[in-house]
């Protein structure tokens, strides 16, 4: 029985009335309701990501955030559905958090050549100097993780995009390749040197993980 | 012995290597100490990243969405591009299937125009002039005179139409 056959999701209407795009149509027709569902389904992962670029300023990072909603709803009519609708935020984010990062022009960062290659050389990394990081005292796994805080913030702004978007946001090469406008190779380049540079700030404590 | 490249560690690290590869890969890293520790700590370094992140939960404040509705202003106005965008999902639906059809009928018409427009001259227009020497033409051109000179002067209805059959026909005609 052909009512009874179970229809592909291109064909469902229920799935479609919840896309992007259709959410995007409908707030251009003036539903704001439907502009909230779009804020809900994105507003904590571009959090996620905004935050560890304003060095966990979540204050900062709400304010950029809400920039972000408001710039993508006044040219909503610019999205053309050729990218997906977080990608296109993203996008959004990080021209407003590097906007806001030459405003205020903080201290200058150390640049950092990506065709560097990964070797033993020690003078690239920062060296903490805490003598709670001593490797015969062990690591707590929350002293880790402020190291690691610690180590993402003083990133370079192009490694550190490429590590959150990655490794902590989960997205594909070829999503932070559209985000950052960028070609496939040299993000692949920026996450290997970020995670490099992470591993030597945290090759002293491999082995006292607790 | 020759180190991975980088490019070769993170399709390792990121577990899309074929099955062969891969093998290859692990053979290499026991045989090689400097490229399994550079491994172990990308490794390490990656899944130090992923708990730090998981463990501190980011959300945006309860009063995101009151504050974010306050400040967005007019709803945006649609452009020429985008109600004509609007006035053909109207028109056939937005269905990934329809929209499917619509540009495989689409395509064939255009190719069908494109194949008419752009067709070569010689699919139109006849080309035994271009392909006679010049000699050849002028005694064609010379035959078609004098095929018309002879129709002029003895016109034989049925007759317009072939150079063959002008003296051979009007000799028949007068034989009995």
């Amino acid at each position: 029985m052909v009512s009874s056959m179970a229809l592909p999701n291109v064909w469902n209407a229920s799935d479609a009335s919840e896309s992007d795009i259709y959410l995007v149509e409908k707030a251009l027709d003036g539903e704001i309701a439907a502009y909230e569902k779009l804020v809900s389904r994105y507003q904590n992962k571009i959090m996620g990501y905004v935050v560890r670029m304003t060095n966990g300023d979540r204050e900062e990072a709400e304010d950029v955030v809400q920039e972000t909603f408001i710039k993508a709803y006044r040219s909503l009519d610019s999205f053309r559905g050729q990218a997906s609708f977080s990608t296109w935020l993203y996008k959004i984010a990080t021209n407003l958090v590097i906007d806001r990062a030459r405003l205020k022009k903080r201290r200058p960062q150390q640049a950092y050549s990506l065709d560097e290659p990964f070797g033993d050389d020690e003078t690239g990394g920062r060296e903490i100097p805490d003598s709670r990081y001593e490797p015969s005292k062990g690591v707590e796994r929350e002293e880790l993780r402020q190291l690691v805080r610690q180590v993402v913030g003083e990133m370079p702004t192009d490694k550190r995009q490429v590590l959150v978007m990655c490794d902590l946001q989960g997205m594909a090469y070829e999503e932070i390749s559209q985000v950052l406008s960028i070609p496939l190779g040299t993000v692949k380049s920026r996450i290997f040197h970020a995670r490099a540079d992470l591993a030597r700030r945290l090759r002293p404590y491999i082995s006292g993980v607790k | 012995m020759t180190r991975l490249s980088n490019e070769q560690i993170m399709d390792y690290l990121d577990g899309t290597l074929s099955k062969e590869e891969r093998a290859r890969v692990e053979s290499h890293l026991q045989a090689n100490a400097e490229d399994a520790q550079l491994v172990n700590e990308l490794r390490f370094a990656m899944s130090a990243a992923k708990d730090w992140h998981e463990s501190e939960t980011v959300r945006v404040s309860d009063n995101f969405w009151p504050t974010l509705r306050d400040n967005l202003g007019p709803a945006p106005s649609r452009g020429v591009l985008s109600s004509l965008q609007k006035s053909w999902r109207q028109a056939f639906g937005t269905s990934p299937a329809t929209r499917l059809s619509l540009g495989a009928a689409t395509a064939a018409i255009v190719l069908a125009m494109g194949a008419f427009l752009f067709a070569p001259q010689s699919a139109q227009q006849p080309v035994v002039a271009e392909s006679l020497s010049a000699q050849d033409l002028a005694f064609v051109e010379q035959s078609v005179e004098q095929h018309e000179a002879y129709v002029a002067a003895s016109p034989v209805a049925g007759d317009v139409s072939s150079l063959e059959t002008g003296d051979d026909e009007v000799e028949n005609d007068e034989n009995p």
